[in-house]
């Protein structure tokens, strides 16, 4: 019998970063001047080539940048009903960005969440492309997309990357109500203005799948983010964020999000929301607020054979508090000048927040979450985190304590 | 067979090997500012800027290099002084600090007791972060002096996507106000 081909996880990780490890060479611009070029065709179909009759990444005169980024969590629950305390080798993400010209861009994400699709592919975890899109560059102002996009809503869904968050553990309504990590195929716009010297303002808007009706109580809309392959309904779904900064360090954005999400397309879910970001010197405050509503009515969940209630509203938020430092006391240590970190910090973080994927419901959809903790940053993109966080469930009286720690790195 | 392999083995083996690539990103410079126009900025109603070159005597370095808790490169400093009717306006110092990947060039102006004034970018040279120009950022540092921490994190807020030009430019007026301070201000009469 022969096996079906599957690509393993080491594999294309190779080939992914193999394809794109060499910027120096694939910046190589022709000398030649624009007439003689023009006069010899496009060369990238030249058998001469790195490549021979085959197309490389150098053939392609675009320059190209690899990343991404990963990390490795800690977790200690003291709830007898979870698994007590693992390791979680969560995400690995691999992220390529090329500029072919000053004004076009392609930009890719790759995830293997927790160990890929490998151990027997017992579907352990995760191996998807999170975001890959290309951008035209018209002007500050104005940048069209196509791709997989990272739905433009609220701040933790687009800055969600292990080494830029402050936690560990992302905040209640980024797993349920947005549910993070977002994406979604489709077309966008984007830019920033300057209407004057302080004020600035910033807009994402995006035309997509949109979501489908695989919404519900337990889950709220985790499950139902939008195949990247086909549209449930045909009726595309349109999002988007405006943010205004009146001065630097002050930013309020407002989220929107409307589509049909059952097979007929007649059933709609809109969302709305808005987000803070406020820097006081050293103190940074940031929330955000989103609440969803649905006609409501009943869906056939994947995997059930009698139909769910779809909740008519949900509703998540978070506030978090920020506070960056470096004890002078460290500054000769190998945490600080004396390891050769010249801009080493330290944050004390703490976080409320709360989640209710259905508010006409009291029950265990409705949690509230604390957290407190600290990380280190030696570099930007480098962070070892340590957290407590408490899960309460309200109505049911349960809480769920546990420890989390993780160590992030961007690069 | 054997033979018939050789020849391709050996050409590999002594085949030039290709050139290593390096990541070195463009450099992508945009002068917003001359030397002359960065002056106009900084030393606003001079009548004339006299460029005055102070050596970095290693006394003053180590004193200097103390006090930002780095090392500085310069072997002499040039201040400009600005001047209307014989009296001293303000002075002001061109500086460089690496930014990502290249240096900026940018002008720290001073008052005569050494608060800073205008801060201005003359040459960016990364692709993206033409924030770092605008006033919204730049206005934040008027006032200050080298008492204050000068720091991303403290009392300079960042530019989200442009952090580490913003942490270069904080650290460039910082050593703006302290080599001023240490070699400027004790060679002539404090105001």
């Amino acid at each position: 019998m022969t096996r079906p081909f599957r690509p393993t996880v080491a594999a294309v990780a190779a080939a992914f970063v193999a394809g794109f490890a060499s910027p120096a060479l694939a910046q190589q611009a022709p000398d030649a001047p624009a007439a003689e070029r023009r006069a010899a065709g496009p060369t990238i179909k030249s058998p001469t080539g790195p490549g021979g009759r085959n197309i490389t990444a150098f053939d392609r005169h675009a320059q190209n940048g690899v990343g991404g980024y990963y990390d490795i969590e800690f977790v200690q629950s003291f709830d007898p009903r979870s698994k007590g305390s693992f390791f979680d080798n969560h995400r690995l993400i691999l992220q390529t960005s090329s500029y072919m010209h000053e004004n076009l861009m392609f930009n890719a994400e790759v995830e293997f969440e927790h160990g890929g699709l490998i151990n027997n592919l017992t579907n352990d975890g995760e191996l998807k492309i999170e975001q890959a899109w290309a951008d035209w560059r018209v002007g500050d102002a104005l940048g069209l997309r196509a791709g997989v996009l990272l739905v433009p809503f609220g701040i933790v869904n687009v800055l969600h990357d292990s080494d830029v968050r402050e936690t560990t553990a992302r905040p209640l309504m980024a797993n349920s109500i947005v549910p993070t990590t977002w994406m979604d195929a489709g077309i966008g716009a984007h830019g920033v203005l300057y209407p004057t010297e302080d004020l600035m303002v910033n807009y994402e808007a995006i035309l997509t799948n949109g979501l489908n009706d695989q919404i519900s109580a337990a889950d709220g809309l985790r499950k139902s983010r939008s195949s990247l392959k086909t549209d449930n309904n045909g009726n595309k779904a349109v999002s988007g964020r405006v943010g205004v900064s009146p001065w630097l360090g002050l930013e309020v954005g407002l989220n929107g999000y409307y589509g049909a999400y059952d097979a007929s397309g007649t059933q709609g879910l809109w969302m709305g929301g808005a987000d803070l970001g406020w820097t006081l010197g050293s103190l940074e405050l940031v929330g955000e607020y989103a609440r969803v509503g649905t006609p409501g009515g009943t869906t056939m969940l994947a995997g059930k054979t009698a139909l769910s209630a779809v909740p008519t509203q949900m509703q998540g938020y978070y506030g978090e508090a920020r506070y960056r430092f470096f004890p002078e006391v460290l500054e000769d240590t190998f945490l600080g000048r004396g390891g050769g970190f010249e801009r080493a910090t330290f944050t004390f973080f703490t976080r409320y927040g709360a989640a209710d994927t259905d508010l006409a419901a009291a029950d265990a959809t409705d949690k509230v979450e604390y957290v407190v903790g600290v990380n280190y940053r030696p570099i930007q993109t480098f962070v070892p985190k340590l957290e407590f966080r408490r899960i309460d469930e309200p109505i049911t009286g349960k809480s769920d304590n546990a420890i989390w720690a993780s160590v992030a790195a961007g690069f | 067979m054997r033979r018939a392999l050789a020849f391709p083995l050996a050409l590999a083996f002594f085949a030039p090997a290709p050139a290593r690539a390096e990541v070195v990103p463009t450099v992508y410079e945009q002068v917003w500012l001359t030397p002359t126009q960065a002056l106009a900025v900084a030393l606003p109603g001079a009548d004339r800027v006299v460029p005055r070159v102070f050596a970095a005597t290693p006394d003053a370095r180590a004193r200097v290099e103390r006090r930002l808790g780095r090392k500085v490169e310069e072997d002499a400093w040039t201040f400009h002084e600005g001047v209307k009717a014989g009296q001293t306006t303000g002075w002001a110092l061109i500086v460089e600090e690496k930014g990502k990947y290249h240096p900026i060039t940018f002008i720290v102006g001073l008052t005569p007791a050494g608060a800073v004034g205008e801060v201005a970018v003359m040459v960016y040279r990364e692709r993206r972060g033409e924030a770092v120009r605008r006033r919204r950022f730049l206005g934040q540092f008027s006032g200050k002096t080298s008492a204050d921490p000068l720091m991303v994190n403290r009392d300079i807020v960042h530019l989200t996507g442009a952090t580490v030009s913003s942490w270069s430019i904080a650290a460039g007026v910082k050593k703006a106000t302290v080599v001023f301070e240490e070699v400027v201000r004790p060679r002539r009469d404090r105001p």
